[in-house]
């Protein structure tokens, strides 16, 4: 009894800490996406939601997001993967590379933001400017995946590679039938973590482009801080749930697919 | 793997590896007064004549190392908490957290603001503090850490007749040492270069920490500016130098660990 009340003091600061900043937060966002009015909210439904999807620059926001996401993700996985393949062969001097290849995660934007205004400034107001914001992503985190895939790689053990060369395996077969399976639950890791690092690329956007930056450029996030100088409560509270919605989603996907993949292993 | 093949291969991802730190070396080389001639001028007005930005840094580290601590500290005895005593809702609530670990800023930002002027803590810096303190991944992460640990020692020094403290300082610490450091270093990083929050939370720019100022200060010397971003670098790179193996492993651990 004692014991249970010592567990329970211990966890308590940061319990009450999350739950005052953290969830109690969500939860008042969910009922101000479906209520409306100044002072005396009134329970609207879902009519916050049909007005924000009749909202122009909501679904530029939407769809650029979407687009930057489709175009990131995939490539940013596949990238390190391949370094991380190609690390794994010259594992002498991997250690110092890894290391490089990390670093720009760490590196504060306010120090590159400069950088890329001079070196890249006329193409931040046009079009382009998605590229260099994809650029910049890239640069930024494939580090990060390349260090974890390269420490699952490590995992496998090498007479499984053996086993399949004496075997006649080709560079493919070995590949396929060996790597792939290993690295299987990591990818679902890998693409959560991309899409979420996908997200924080918003900083970059908003420090190099301001608060209305180019077109192809124009986050979710964007709409959200716009909106808040408004006190516009309705259309970021229905935003930011759509984007918790959407995260739970993608997050429900990968697990089911995690979950599937490891019952049809086991079969 | 012939020879030549190898030789190809360490080409290639070391011309990546400058690709990579090539913005850096720029940097650098742009802070010494890209015209042409050589100089120390823009170093000697960041840090000797116009005290602005240094001041800014220091508190800046003040802030960021604060905001470690916390997180780092809490995180500890929470995931203490979680793992030694068995108490029921402890998988709902780890579920919850990291579900709020992998959301953006902007879901809880508004009522953040609104809560934050409710309490009139708006415009200070204890709006950067708290909630950042309280961020969940520190306390899921250390849970999956101390998953490795087996239950006997704990056990073992509470038979013999340790309290709740001498068993956290004096067992679990030392034997989780290399992850706290990580999770430190990590929580650091974060705080040194958050952006959103000071936006929206702090209404003045002279309040602005480090990471948000040289970004919306006028200055149109484009040496002085790479010297801010120099000054921006330096703990992050220090730190990074020093500590790269507790970076490296502890991520890389984190995620091998599933």
């Amino acid at each position: 009894m004692r014991k249970k009340l010592t567990g329970y003091a211990l966890a308590v600061p940061m319990i009450l800490g999350f739950t005052l900043f953290y969830v109690i937060p969500a939860c008042i966002m969910v009922w101000y996406s479906i209520s409306f009015g100044i002072g005396k909210r009134e329970y609207v439904g879902l009519d916050n939601f049909m007005e924000l999807f009749e909202n122009e620059m909501f679904l530029l926001a939407l769809k650029n997001t979407f687009r930057f996401l489709a175009i990131c993700v995939p490539t940013i996985i596949i990238i390190s993967l391949v370094i991380a393949l190609l690390l794994q062969k010259i594992s002498k001097h991997s250690m110092v590379l890894k290391t490089v290849y990390f670093y720009p995660m760490l590196m504060p934007i306010a120090s590159i933001v400069l950088l890329v205004r001079t070196i890249w400034g006329e193409h931040l107001q046009s079009t382009k400017a998605f590229v260099v914001l994809c650029l910049l992503y890239l640069w930024k985190f494939f580090g990060y995946h390349v260090l974890i895939f390269f420490a699952r790689l490590q995992m496998i053990p090498c007479t499984y590679y053996d086993c399949a060369e004496l075997n006649g395996a080709s560079g493919w077969g070995k590949f396929r039938y060996i790597t792939l399976p290993f690295i299987f639950p990591v990818i679902g890791f890998n693409v959560v973590l991309a899409i979420m690092n996908a997200f924080k690329c918003y900083r970059e956007a908003f420090l190099l482009g301001g608060e209305y930056p180019d077109e192809s450029i124009y986050l979710l996030q964007h709409f959200i801080n716009n909106h808040f100088q408004n006190l516009n409560y309705q259309r970021i509270s229905a935003a930011a749930v759509l984007m918790l919605f959407i995260f739970c989603s993608a997050s429900l996907i990968i697990w089911g697919f995690y979950k599937i993949a490891r019952r049809m292993s086991n079969e | 793997m012939s020879r030549k093949d190898s030789v190809f291969l360490k080409i290639f991802l070391i011309s990546l590896a400058i690709i990579v730190i090539s913005p850096i070396v720029h940097m650098i080389w742009m802070s010494f007064g890209a015209e042409g001639d050589f100089s120390f001028q823009a170093y000697y007005r960041v840090f000797l004549t116009e005290p602005g930005y240094l001041v800014k840094f220091w508190r800046s580290l003040l802030l960021s190392t604060l905001i470690a601590l916390g997180q780092t500290l809490l995180s500890c005895i929470t995931a203490f908490a979680f793992k030694n005593y068995k108490m029921r809702g402890t998988k709902v609530i780890l579920c919850i957290m990291v579900l709020f670990m992998i959301l953006p800023i902007q879901v809880t930002l508004l009522p953040n603001y609104l809560l934050l002027n409710y309490l009139n803590l708006l415009n200070t810096w204890w709006t950067l503090l708290l909630p950042n303190i309280f961020a969940p991944f520190g306390a899921v992460w250390l849970t999956f850490i101390l998953m490795t640990i087996p239950k006997e020692y704990i056990e073992a020094a509470s038979l013999d007749g340790a309290g709740v403290v001498t068993v956290l300082c004096r067992i679990v610490v030392p034997m989780i040492k290399a992850p706290l450091v990580t999770l430190f270093l990590i929580s650091f990083v974060d705080s040194w270069n958050m952006v959103e929050q000071p936006i929206t939370f702090l209404q003045e720019a002279r309040s602005y920490p480090l990471s948000v100022f040289l970004v919306i200060m006028n200055e149109q010397n484009v040496t002085t500016q790479s010297v801010c971003g120099m000054l921006c670098l330096i703990p992050v790179t220090l730190l990074f130098f020093y500590y790269h193996e507790e970076f490296v492993d502890g991520i890389a651990d984190a995620f091998a660990l599933h």
